[in-house]
């Protein structure tokens, strides 16, 4: 027996905290702490007394599910705390004043930061930045809280996979054993429709039908320009630059396009500058947007260069993860014994990057008589306030998620999706990957959860593995963007946080979508156009 | 007044107890493989769910 049989009674209990946290959430309007405690005491209960395991498993999976909190809230908390004490020494003004002068067409803005510069980020660095860096710039612009972060979270979804220097590519490829030659440039295809279908829906999101369609060759030229980057360098073996050069180049585009005939002016009138975002005329005068900048500027500086191989096999000692046991529970699902989980490594994880570039420049601000007295104090009290329910909502969420892939609940609910879709299991890959994403909060431990039962379900129904392969990280990478994980980052760094229901209710439905058509995709290549099938 | 401060003390005291309850949790079953560690880390974050329920 290798988990718990696969039953309807058995595959509804397994939905349970899933559905209960949904609903909890976009339903009944509880908070995120009160939704994801609810949640991961009922996958304790179900693990305990239906799944097989026992006391030690769950306490030995609710452990796991604190480590997976401690990497993602020390990137929360980092990151707010910078994005805190730049705007208290007056710098997210400068920005967002800097990003305001490169189009006055708010739509254009919209794209170039919510599409364009979050995947970047992502490009660079990894999980949370990108939203956490994109959405405060938008709200500079003028952009509602909500529509700030649903813009970076939708925008950023097509750049995960091969984001974070390729981690998450590097996990489908390891686990399915796929030469990267070969996946590599299929996964690339599969994703120039939803590069381009991403950036139509930040431009819905912005403004409905009529911003798409005024847009629509602007990210046309850009959305062609990201996927045929990606592809390229996919093709030459460089995976790890496969996000966020493919970004540049499309904000390189974008800026082009917009200041062509191309891009038809808005019928409103030209939008000025935010009133918030004109300058203040104070007697030292608006900080500069280099110095402002600075602490994201060092921060994704110090991303490339820790990923320079080298300096990667120097330092990758430099880390710290618990070891955790492996164990069998009752109903014989086998979980792994894991060494270093959710590792934070010195140079390879976003928090010590930021705490080095915010140290920098803190000695930049104090040179140049920007600093202020108190400042850091300020920033770190308005940052717990801010963390606060965030930490518990991802904490006991983290735990629900491990708690549920160790005692074969997950497992058993993506057995559930394919042995149901049978033909249309091309459909429901993404989704799967999408599952994953949505319950771990990562691209990559989607890939480690079901890389190889899609590739080996794919196999079982004579059906490209390829194909199934990389469609997963595909909705994986998407996915992620509507993980409730990633949703609280957002949600904490635009000051939402206990109205997380605004983001997911924007969200969802675009991911969805956007899942969807990587479904379509799957199924056409696979069904129809099997000589693209690999 | 009084409740909106009590609640604030709260969310508080679930963070502390959510920091608490990881090393008993850890120690508990890893470490020392103690089921009395084990099950006080559990209960500490029974306590502490129950608690995020009330206060969030």
């Amino acid at each position: 027996m290798t988990g718990p049989e696969l039953t309807l009674a058995n595959w509804l209990l397994g939905a349970v905290p899933v559905v209960v946290l949904m609903v909890a959430i976009f339903f009944v309007g509880w908070s995120a702490p009160r939704a994801g405690a609810t949640a991961w005491a009922l996958a304790l209960g179900l693990a305990f007394l239906v799944f097989g395991a026992a006391s030690d498993h769950v306490a030995i999976a609710s452990a796991k599910g604190l480590s997976l909190a401690v990497f993602v809230l020390s990137i929360v908390w980092t990151s707010v705390y910078m994005f805190n004490l730049v705007d208290r020494l007056d710098g997210i003004d400068a920005i967002g004043r800097a990003m305001a002068r490169l189009s006055s067409d708010r739509l254009v803005q919209a794209l170039l930061i919510g599409w364009g510069f979050s995947s970047f980020v992502q490009g660079v660095t990894g999980f949370g930045v990108p939203i956490a860096v994109a959405a405060p710039l938008l709200i500079m612009l003028g952009f509602s809280p909500a529509r700030a972060a649903g813009m970076a979270l939708v925008g950023h979804g097509w750049a995960v996979t091969f984001g974070s220097m390729g981690s998450s590519y590097y996990t489908i490829q390891l686990v399915t054993g796929i030469e990267g030659d070969v996946i590599a440039p299929h996964m690339a295809l599969l994703f120039a429709p939803v590069i381009v279908v991403s950036g139509a829906l930040v431009a819905h999101i912005y403004g409905g039908f009529d911003a798409v369609r005024r847009s629509l060759p602007l990210i046309l030229v850009a959305g062609a320009v990201m996927a045929a980057g990606m592809y390229v360098l996919a093709e030459a073996g460089a995976p790890q630059i496969a996000s966020s050069v493919p970004a540049v180049l499309g904000m390189a585009a974008m800026a082009i396009v917009a200041r062509s005939p191309l891009l038809r002016p808005a019928s409103d009138s030209p939008v000025p500058t935010p009133p918030d975002l004109e300058d203040q005329g104070d007697g030292d005068g608006p900080m500069p947007f280099w110095l402002a900048f600075m602490p994201y500027t060092l921060l994704i500086t110090l991303s490339v260069i820790s990923q320079i191989g080298p300096i990667k096999e120097a330092t990758s000692g430099l880390r710290w993860g618990l070891d955790y046991p492996g164990f069998v529970t009752g109903e014989g699902f086998v979980v792994a014994a894991a060494n270093d989980f959710a590792p934070i490594r010195l140079l390879n994880h976003p928090a010590p990057l930021i705490v080095v570039a915010l140290l920098i420049s803190a000695v930049l601000y104090v040179a140049t008589a920007r600093w202020r007295r108190g400042v850091a104090l300020e920033a770190l009290r308005l940052t717990y306030s801010q963390c606060l329910a965030t930490s518990i909502g991802v904490a006991t969420m983290a735990m629900m998620a491990v708690i549920m892939a160790d005692s074969g609940m997950t497992v058993l609910l993506a057995r559930g999706l394919a042995d149901a879709s049978g033909p249309v299991f091309p459909l429901v890959s993404p989704f799967i990957g999408m599952l994953g994403a949505f319950m771990s909060g990562s691209n990559t431990n989607s890939n480690v959860m079901f890389g190889l039962l899609q590739l080996e379900t794919a196999r079982a129904l004579d059906i490209g593995p390829v194909t199934i392969s990389s469609i997963q990280s595909v909705g994986a990478s998407v996915g992620s963007a509507m993980a409730p994980a990633k949703v609280l980052v957002g949600a904490a760094v635009v000051g939402l946080s206990g109205s997380e229901r605004d983001i997911f209710r924007i969200v969802i439905p675009y991911i969805v979508l956007l899942v969807l058509l990587a479904g379509i995709e799957a199924f056409i290549v696979v069904e129809l156009l099997t000589g693209l099938s690999r | 007044m009084v409740l909106r401060e009590a609640r604030r003390w709260l969310r508080h005291l679930a963070l502390a107890g959510m920091a608490a309850s990881f090393p008993l949790l850890y120690v508990g079953a890893v470490t020392l493989e103690s089921a009395a560690v084990t099950a006080a880390g559990l209960v500490v974050a029974g306590v502490v769910a129950v608690i995020a329920w009330v206060a969030f």
